[in-house]
């Protein structure tokens, strides 16, 4: 049987925390990266001979839109392994 | 505290949340590919190859969305000896974390395999390029399931 405590209360709702925090912050970057491949693809198919500066700036724009599940992440890992009730 | 329940309860949301952007990914491809085979039907064979592949990337968040569901509901036969409020927490947040975090990238993919099936209508010949440009877009769109991934097993194994 479980015994709750205040404490065991926290730790409880840091874990629910990190997984809401990286499971909705894992929404927006999905989205935003596939739209940037996807309109990548179309420049890549009507002028073939810019793939390699059409790659270079899909990369790019995907790395900024990348930066805030990788802020997820973090703040899904400190609530993981930083908090002690 | 039943952990059972949660356990349940985080399988199901899990796959149930997870399937939903890889199927609305996958059928938006499938309707591209279908605009762009009316347009260029002698390179139909083509298109439905690039269909087929980027569909195969983008069924991956729902691929592991599955995996974490599986894996809560075998949970309950492993009942650890010692189990806090928090293991429960987790398998909860387990199920949550990756349904939604499934749900972006899955749309994400479908978006790029639904762009690369318009440019194939519109230039079949370029279909290396295509391919290329897109499994890279797709690659860097499914990192963030990766992450939901890693953070529902540390939630599941570790805590």
């Amino acid at each position: 049987m479980v015994e709750i405590t205040g404490a065991e209360i926290i730790r409880a709702a840091a874990m629910l925390g990190a997984g809401l925090a990286m499971g909705f912050g894992a929404i927006g970057p999905g989205v935003g990266e596939g739209y940037a491949a996807g309109k990548a693809c179309e420049g890549v198919a009507r002028e073939p001979e810019n793939a390699g500066l059409i790659t270079r700036t899909m990369l790019v724009g995907q790395a900024v839109s990348e930066s805030t599940g990788i802020y997820s992440l973090v703040i899904a890992l400190l609530l993981i392994f930083v908090v002690k009730a | 505290m039943n952990m059972e329940l949660y356990a349940y309860l985080g399988g199901a949301l899990s796959i149930g949340l997870g399937a939903i952007g890889a199927g609305y990914g996958i059928g938006m491809a499938a309707s591209e590919a279908t605009k762009a085979i009316t347009r260029q039907p002698n390179a139909s064979g083509k298109i439905t190859k690039v269909m087929l592949v980027g569909q195969a990337v983008t069924e991956s968040p729902a691929i592991f969305a599955l995996l974490i569901a599986l894996f809560l509901v075998f949970k309950v036969y492993h009942v650890p000896e010692q189990i806090t409020l928090a293991n429960i927490a987790g398998l909860l947040a387990a199920g949550i974390c990756m349904g939604f975090g499934a749900m972006g990238p899955g749309v994400g993919s479908g978006m790029a395999n639904a762009s690369a099936c318009t440019g194939m209508g519109v230039q079949p010949e370029n279909e290396n390029a295509i391919m290329r440009t897109m499994l890279i877009g797709q690659a860097v769109s499914q990192s963030t399931s990766v992450y939901a991934l890693v953070i529902s097993m540390l939630l599941l194994f570790v805590i």
